[in-house]
């Protein structure tokens, strides 16, 4: 057996799950044999610490997914993923990215709350790490010529996200996180992420500030971000409730230094 | 650099910081860092800013027979450019085979055609870091039967003809040779200070029929007094405590840091003692 068919073989034995047989003859052939454990035996060492480090990690990334679930339906969960998902990143800090997707197509995994809770921790942990800017501040802002505000483009930091949900998730994972008795609603929520210095925030908008900031996130400048407000407030207001986002994007540090000239 | 150092781990961050406490250098795990931003890197820049740091990877899986992974070794570099660690390490070992990782650390039959494949993956990954690696020994459960050299000439051989170096885990020394029946001093007398560049110090599980490798307990006496060995042996080389799981208060670490330093200082100085005296009766014979 060359060495590469005996990666192949030792990987395919270890990565096995419970429920598969598989063929172990060839490696057998290349395992020393002594009278204390037998081959298989030594082998399986290998396949409980492959699935035991891959069960805590994606514990690690889901915790609130995991205290939902409870350890039953968790380890159903976990043995589905590592079958069909198996890890191929250098870094086990994305294993798991593709659990949100994994479970809007498998039953029983398909209920809404449950991928909305899984997708809302995804994003908590994708953003821990993500790229560190200067925050855009108020005094900077001070200093640009009213004149010229309505021509400015702003950007959102990297670490930055809006979501959409089916349920009350933030709700759910505020509860699950505070260990308090959990209610899910099935109701259209929509959400926004993002990290200020170390730690990841969120928060539920409503659908015309989500709008706004996506608009936002797509390059509009503040005089288009008012025309779209005005569709919903009128020309009037718009201008005044755009100020009030802003603000609040500004004092949350939504939004990344930007040399506007 | 003092040659006693400890595995950095965040919950001790905010007692360092504040005590500033007697650990010549820390080991931070490289695969934490390789994101761009965030706490992580924050603590490191912080931690480096009061003491020497290295890096010790998982992840760069210098056995396996997939094509090196240029991402990784993309980002390591990024990291390793801006850190300047004072050495670098990861595991003689694969994890990754047709792009399934398995994020364990695997082991190889201990032939000739492994030494030369680990060497020449060796050599184009110091090229492309234009730095010398450190490689860990491995905690072994198994052994292969076409193997046909053991585990130190195995590894001499590798940190002969590549220019890397070794990371000698005593633990994983001692859990080996329990798991194979081998004798851990006799490893230990085949190991050449020269290729070594750094010792780990860890504690293991006892699973009835094999020795378990966790980082989760503390440092056992066998473990302890091969380290002993090492140490009369080999000389002084930077070693440190290594706790991955079950990790305790910062105050615990630290009185297995300084029974490790007790141990190391009093074995040098027996060392030192015998070549004064040696050279003593030398000098005499003249």
């Amino acid at each position: 057996m060359n060495f590469h068919a005996f990666q192949q073989a030792f990987l395919n034995q270890i990565t096995q799950t419970t429920s598969e047989t598989t063929e172990i003859d060839p490696l057998i052939r290349v395992l020393e044999h002594d009278t204390r454990m037998t081959p298989h035996e030594r082998l399986d060492i290998y396949v409980r610490d492959y699935r035991g480090r891959l069960y805590e990690v994606l514990k690690e990334h889901y915790p609130e997914t995991y205290h939902y679930l409870g350890d039953d339906d968790y380890l159903a969960l976990f043995t589905a993923f590592i079958s069909a998902c198996p890890p191929s990143s250098y870094s086990l800090r994305y294993w798991g990215e593709q659990l949100p997707d994994f479970c809007e197509k498998t039953a029983p995994f398909n209920q809404p709350e449950l991928v909305d809770l899984i997708r809302f921790e995804w994003t908590i942990h994708d953003l821990y790490d993500g790229e560190d800017v200067s925050v855009l501040s108020s005094d900077a802002l001070s200093q640009i010529d009213p004149e010229r505000w309505m021509d400015l483009c702003f950007q959102v930091i990297p670490c930055f996200k809006l979501s959409q949900a089916e349920s009350n998730v933030a709700a759910l994972w505020q509860s699950l996180n505070d260990e308090k008795p959990v209610a899910t609603q099935a109701v259209d929520t929509y959400l926004v992420h993002w990290r200020k210095d170390y730690m990841v925030y969120f928060r539920d908008l409503t659908q015309q500030e989500w709008d706004c900031l996506e608009r936002l996130n797509e390059g509009n400048s503040a005089g288009e971000l008012c025309e779209f407000l005005a569709k919903d407030i009128g020309d009037e207001a718009a201008p005044q409730i755009f100020i009030q986002y802003l603000q609040s994007w500004i004092n949350d540090g939504m939004l990344q230094e930007t040399p506007f000239d | 650099m003092q040659p006693y150092g400890l595995g950095f781990r965040y919950p001790h961050y905010q007692y360092i910081k504040e005590h500033l406490p007697d650990v010549g250098w820390f080991e931070f795990i490289t695969e934490n860092l390789m994101e761009p931003g965030g706490r992580p890197r924050e603590v490191l820049d912080s931690i480096h800013r009061d003491y020497p740091v290295v890096l010790h990877g998982v992840s760069l899986s210098i056995g396996s027979t997939d094509p090196l992974n240029q991402t990784y070794l993309s980002r390591l570099k990024d990291l390793v450019d801006e850190v300047e660690p004072e050495w670098i390490s990861d595991h003689l070992c694969w994890a990754t085979v047709n792009a399934h990782n398995s994020h364990g650390l695997l082991p190889m039959p201990l032939t000739k055609t492994v030494v030369d494949h680990l060497v020449d993956r060796i050599q184009q990954v110091q090229d492309y870091l234009k730095r010398p690696l450190t490689f860990e020994n491995l905690s072994n459960y198994l052994e292969f039967a076409d193997s046909d050299m053991d585990e130190a000439d195995f590894i001499n051989e590798i940190m002969q003809r590549s220019g890397a170096s070794l990371l000698l885990d005593i633990n994983n020394v001692y859990v080996s040779s329990m798991n194979l029946k081998r004798d851990p001093v006799e490893f230990l007398d085949k190991m050449q200070a020269s290729h070594i560049r750094q010792i780990h110090l860890a504690g293991h599980e006892d699973c009835g029929s094999y020795l378990f490798d966790t980082h989760g307990a503390p440092v056992c006496h066998e473990v302890w007094d091969l380290f002993r060995v090492a140490c009369q042996k080999l000389g002084s080389i930077p070693f440190m405590i290594e706790r991955d799981d079950n990790v305790p208060e910062f105050d615990e670490l630290m009185v297995e840091l300084n029974q490790a330093r007790a141990i190391h200082d009093e074995a040098i100085n027996e060392q030192k003692t015998q070549t004064d005296g040696l050279r003593s009766v030398s000098v005499g014979a003249v």
